[in-house]
C-alpha cells in the first residue's frame, strides 16, 4: 500500500521515518537485507535534506513510499534552497586528506538503491526519487525445467474438452505464473507474471481483476486479467493467455466475456488495452470486443524480441491505446485545443460520445502549477500528468524535462486537461517544447479526458508500425507528420 | 542508548540506529578528557554516513576508539567509501 507523509524537517523525526520505512520495505516484498539498505539510502536523503535544504529556518518536506509489481519507490519533495545532486560527489582523496566527507551521503544512497533521480521542479521544489527491485523467486526455479519448453506439438487431454472459467484467487498465482511460462518460455514481456508471489500480492490489494479457464482435471490452461488504473475509475486488459494445445475453442473470447461482466460488476467505467504494433493480432482482438483505438505512444517500451513474429525488432515497441467504455457516455464538455480539434471530435465520434466544444474567453494563468510524474524505470519513460496549470507551469515543466532528459529518457509522455480552458492557451507552448501529438485517454485521470501528447527521444521508423483500425491509421498519420517536422528540423 | 562514563573513557550502548540524532548525543556527553570511546552497536541495525564522519573525526583528533559488532551494513560502507584505507580497522573492531 501506497504512503504520503507530510513531515517536518527536523532530526527528530529522522529515526521514525527510519523504522516506518524498513517496515514498509518488508510489507511490499523486500527482504529484511533489501530492506535495510533501502532505509539507509532513505535516512541519508532524509538527513540531507534535514541539514542542507532548511538551514536557517524549521522547513517541512514530503515523502511517498509507492510499490509496483516490480519495485518500490519512495518520493522526497521539498522547497529548500536549490541543489544539485552533481556538484556534490565524493573524493576519497579528500576525505583522507581532510576529513572531507561531502558527497559520501549521495554515494551511498546511489549504491544502495536500484535508480536514484533527481528532478528540478523550478520554482515548485525539488523531488528526489530512490527505487529498488523487489526480488522473489522466479517460476522456473520451482517449476519443471521442460515445463519451460514450448511444446507446441502437445495435443489436449481428449477427455478434457470442457473446461469452466471462474474469477481469480490468491491461490491461483503459481498456475497463472506456469502457465505464462509453459506458454511463452522466457519471452513474456511482463516479467512480474514469472513471480507468483507479484501475482499473489497484485491479487490480495485488488490491483488485479482476472479468470482463470481450467479443465475437468483442474489443469490451469487460460488466463485473462485488467489492472486497476491509479486514481481513476479504470482497469487496463493487460495480461492474456492461453495454452496452445487449448487454443481456438473460444476460450479467449468466454474468458473476455466474463471479464467484461466482472468488470461491470465492479463498477468500472471502461476498459483500456495496449495493443502493441509490431504486428496488428492483440488490435484485432481489442476491436472484436468492441474496444475502439483512441492514441498511439510511439515508444512505450524498450525493444522487444516477437520471435514467433518477426526475426528481429530493434526499434522500441509502440502502442496504440484502445478504449472500451462500460456505461453509456453520451455527452461530454470539453476545449479542444486548435491543432488537434478535427482528429479528437473523430475519436469522440468513433466513441459514440457527442463532443461539446467549450469556447473560452483570453485567461491568464493564475495559480501555481501541479503537474504528477510517474517513471517506468524499466523502459526508460515518464508519463506526467498536468492537474493544475499555473503561472510558473513552463518553468516547472522545462525542470522536469531537463532532469528527465538527464536520465536519457526515451520518451516522455504529458497529458493535459481537456476540461481546463487554459489548454488552449498553452497548447502552442507545449507543441513547440518538441511535444507531439499522441491521442486522447477519455477518464483516464480522475475520470476526466485529457488529451495526451509525447516527446520522443528515439529514432522511429514508422514502416514497422501496424495498425489495425481506421482511426488508428488516421491517428498515426498526424503523429507521422508531426515527428518529422520536429525531428527534421 | 546506554552510557557509562569513566575518566577518560566513555562507553555507548546503542539500541536504535548510529545516525545524526545519535552523534548529537554522544558528542553532548563527550568532554575533553575522554580519550578513548567504545561503542556496543550489537543491537544497532543501521549505521548512517553522519557516523561515519563523526567516527573518522574522533580518530583525527588522536582519540582511540572501539566499535563492538557492528552490523554488517557498516562494513559495506567502509569499503564503499575506501576507508579500510585510512582506518585501522584492526584496531578498531572488536
Amino acid at each position: 500500500m501506497d504512503a504520503n507523509l507530510q513531515l517536518t524537517a527536523c532530526p527528530e523525526i529522522i529515526d521514525s521515518v527510519s523504522d516506518f520505512c524498513y517496515k514498509w520495505g518488508i510489507n511490499a516484498g523486500l527482504s529484511e537485507k533489501e530492506s535495510l539498505e533501502f532505509t539507509l539510502a532513505a535516512d541519508e536523503l532524509i538527513t540531507d535534506v534535514i541539514l542542507f535544504a532548511y538551514p536557517d529556518e524549521i522547513g517541512s518536506f514530503s515523502l511517498t513510499l509507492q510499490q509496483s509489481l516490480t519495485h518500490v519507490e519512495l518520493i522526497v519533495h521539498e522547497l529548500g534552497e536549490p541543489f544539485d545532486p552533481d556538484r556534490h560527489t565524493y573524493n576519497f582523496e579528500k576525505a583522507r586528506k581532510s576529513g572531507d566527507f561531502e558527497g559520501a551521503g549521495l554515494k551511498i544512497t546511489k549504491h544502495f538503491t536500484d535508480e536514484f533521480i533527481f528532478i528540478n521542479r523550478g520554482r515548485k521544489g525539488k523531488e528526489f526519487r530512490l527505487t529498488r527491485l523487489i526480488h522473489e523467486p522466479h517460476i522456473a526455479e520451482t517449476a519443471d525445467p521442460e515445463e519451460g519448453v514450448k511444446s507446441p506439438g502437445k495435443k489436449a487431454d481428449k477427455k478434457d474438452q470442457s473446461y469452466t472459467i471462474r474469477p481469480i484467487e490468491k491461490k491461483d498465482a503459481e498456475d497463472i505464473a506456469r502457465l505464462i511460462f509453459r506458454t511463452y518460455g522466457y519471452t513474456y514481456p511482463k516479467e512480474e507474471m514469472y513471480f507468483p508471489k507479484k501475482i499473489e500480492r497484485a491479487i490480495a490489494q485488488k490491483e488485479k481483476v482476472g479468470v482463470i479457464a481450467r479443465t475437468e482435471s483442474g489443469e490451469a490452461v487460460g488466463y485473462f486479467a485488467v489492472l486497476k488504473i491509479t486514481d481513476t475509475n479504470l482497469a487496463m486488459v493487460g495480461e492474456a493467455v492461453v495454452s496452445p494445445p487449448y487454443r481456438r475453442r473460444g476460450i479467449m473470447t468466454a474468458m473476455m466475456k466474463s471479464l467484461v461482466e466482472i468488470s461491470i460488476e465492479k463498477n468500472f467505467a471502461g476498459l483500456y488495452g495496449y495493443a502493441v504494433t509490431p504486428h496488428p493480432i492483440s488490435q484485432r482482438v481489442n476491436h472484436k470486443y468492441g474496444f475502439k483505438s483512441t492514441a498511439l505512444m510511439l515508444a512505450e517500451s524498450v525493444g522487444l524480441k516477437y520471435k514467433q513474429l518477426k526475426e528481429e525488432f530493434d526499434q522500441p515497441v509502440s502502442v496504440v491505446l484502445d478504449f472500451r467504455p462500460l456505461a453509456p457516455r453520451r455527452n461530454v464538455q470539453v476545449y479542444l485545443p486548435r491543432p488537434y480539434r478535427n482528429i479528437l471530435k473523430e475519436i469522440y465520434d468513433s466513441l459514440g460520445t457527442r463532443c461539446k466544444e467549450l469556447k473560452a474567453a483570453d485567461l491568464e494563468l493564475l495559480h501555481k502549477s501541479d503537474i504528477q510524474i510517474e517513471i517506468d524505470y524499466k523502459d526508460n519513460t515518464a508519463s506526467l500528468e498536468v492537474r493544475q496549470f499555473g503561472r510558473d507551469f513552463y518553468s516547472v515543466l522545462r525542470g522536469i524535462i531537463k532532469s528527465l532528459e538527464a536520465k536519457n529518457s526515451n520518451a516522455i509522455y504529458i497529458d493535459l486537461p481537456l476540461e481546463d480552458p487554459l489548454i488552449l492557451n498553452v497548447i502552442e507552448k507545449i507543441r513547440h517544447m518538441g511535444f507531439i501529438f499522441s491521442g486522447l485517454i477519455p477518464l483516464y485521470h480522475g475520470n476526466k479526458d485529457y488529451l495526451r501528447m509525447q516527446k520522443i527521444y528515439l529514432e522511429i521508423d514508422f514502416n514497422y508500425i501496424e495498425l489495425y483500425s481506421d482511426m488508428a491509421k488516421r491517428i498515426k498519420k498526424i503523429i507521422r507528420q508531426e515527428y518529422h517536422e520536429y525531428h527534421e528540423v | 542508548m546506554n552510557i557509562t562514563k569513566s575518566e577518560q573513557e566513555l562507553k555507548a550502548k546503542l539500541y536504535r540506529d548510529f545516525n545524526l540524532n545519535t552523534v548529537r548525543e554522544l558528542n553532548h556527553s563527550l568532554d575533553e578528557q575522554i580519550r578513548r570511546l567504545t561503542i556496543d552497536l550489537s543491537h544497532c541495525k543501521l549505521v548512517d554516513s553522519e557516523a561515519i564522519i563523526f567516527l573518522d573525526r574522533w580518530l583525527r583528533s588522536g582519540n582511540k576508539l572501539e566499535l563492538r559488532n557492528p552490523p554488517e551494513i557498516f562494513n559495506e560502507i567502509i569499503e564503499l567509501l575506501k576507508l579500510d584505507q585510512i582506518w585501522d580497522l584492526s584496531e578498531i573492531l572488536k
